[in-house]
């Protein structure tokens, strides 16, 4: 049988074993690290690709709308309401400003 | 309608400058229009042939040489000594034509326009006028012969009494719409071209403040603004008030009066500018006079009477 003859050898071992379980943890840790990571990509994908990336999207997307609220607002019946009888006045010619002229003056000799 | 003409004439006479305008709708007859203008003209020169002061063999001037004489005189010579009596009577002695002799003591013996009155540097006291005028000019009418202790000035209303015969005459000759004026003294008759009331505006005065409109009336004006002159230290005028001789008002510029006749407004307007402001509107109002009043501030004053025909 296979005997550990100084104290020596028995530290080597055992800090052997020690490096192991750390390695084996780590390996393990970083797995996990990676699943997480590959699991959040893939969400925010599927967010993204339903929303708009850029500003001509906006304006074509604020375009088709207008276009869409005219057409719907021109197909409507349009009803005029009658709020205040409206009376008819009779015309006035511009008033001129009468020039006061004598014909003549009075003057002392 | 026939259009309307604008026949006016203009010449001097009796010191002054004289116009015509006549407004005429239908043919015009050349020969007939000469012969109205001519007229017009010896109407003036006669009058002034009569009262002129600065012609010798003027009747006037013959007739104040004959003092204390009974003499003999024209219709004409009758007929203003006999308005003169009257403005004497109802102006209480402001009119009085035998201002005469103050008149040539501050200079006033030749024509203003061809004669620059300059002071002799001598201060010139000038006398009252004393007792009535019927004790200086007795009047014989039905003998037309007068009797004149004191030598007379009958200028201060011929001019407006000829234009009175001037406008009796257009009118006889069948003009109806027509303006006289002998340097301020109008007989304005009928309607101006535009078939509107005659408008007659004050001098130095802006037509957009006042203006009087009228038709069928005598307008006279008395002012001091066009003679004035200097004697001594004195600034005098020829508007001598005979009740105080030596004072002469200066504070009024005009007095314009309108009445039927010209000669009428005449003699009152000058009797108004003697009164001065106050008493003179006072006067005019009592009176039923359409009196209007300038000073040389620019300020108007009207009498009652004459409101009706401010526009």
């Amino acid at each position: 049988m296979f005997e550990v003859k100084n104290r020596l050898e028995k530290f080597l071992i055992s800090l052997s074993g020690a490096l192991l379980v750390v390695v084996f943890v780590f390996g393990f840790k970083i797995k996990s690290d990676n699943l997480e990571k590959e699991k959040i990509k893939k969400e925010s994908e599927a967010d993204l690709s339903n929303d708009i990336t850029s500003d001509s999207d906006v304006r074509k997307k604020i375009e088709a709308d207008q276009e869409a609220m005219m057409s719907d607002s021109a197909s409507e019946e349009q009803t005029i309401e009658t709020i205040a009888p409206v009376v008819e006045r009779p015309s006035t010619p511009p008033t001129v400003a009468e020039i006061k002229k004598s014909d003549t003056k009075t003057k002392t000799s | 309608m026939p259009e309307k003409l604008i026949i006016s004439d203009s010449f001097r006479a009796m010191g002054t400058n004289i116009s015509l305008k006549i407004v005429w709708s239908g043919k015009v007859n050349d020969k007939k229009l000469e012969k109205i203008k001519i007229e017009v003209r010896n109407t003036f020169e006669k009058s002034e042939k009569i009262f002129s002061r600065f012609r010798e063999n003027s009747e006037l001037s013959k007739i104040n040489k004959k003092l204390g004489i009974k003499t003999k005189i024209s219709s004409e010579m009758l007929e203003i000594l006999l308005l003169c009596k009257k403005f004497n009577k109802i102006s209480g002695g402001y009119f009085d034509p035998r201002i005469l002799k103050n008149l040539e003591k501050i200079g006033y013996k030749k024509n203003f326009k061809k004669n620059n009155f300059v002071s002799s540097g001598e201060e010139i006291i000038l006398n009252k006028t004393e007792g009535l005028l019927e004790n200086d000019l007795k009047i014989f009418s039905k003998e037309k012969k007068i009797l004149i202790k004191k030598e007379v000035d009958t200028t201060g209303i011929v001019k407006g009494w000829t234009v009175d015969l001037v406008s009796k005459f257009l009118l006889k000759e069948g003009f109806k719409n027509f303006i006289i004026d002998a340097g301020g003294d109008m007989s304005i008759q009928g309607l101006n071209g535009n078939c509107e009331k005659w408008k007659i505006g004050i001098e130095d005065v802006d037509d957009t403040k006042i203006m009087l409109e009228c038709s069928r009336i005598g307008l006279a004006t008395s002012g001091i603004n066009r003679k004035q002159w200097v004697v001594g230290e004195k600034k005098v005028h020829h508007l001598i008030n005979p009740k105080d001789p030596n004072r002469f008002s200066l504070d009024l510029k005009t007095v314009t009066v309108i009445r039927e006749k010209t000669v009428e407004a005449d003699g009152r307007a000058k009797t108004l500018y003697l009164m001065g402001r106050e008493d003179g509107l006072k006067f005019a109002n009592e009176n039923k006079i359409e009196a209007l009043f300038l000073d040389y501030k620019g300020n108007v004053y009207l009498s009652e009477e004459i409101k009706q025909y401010i526009v």
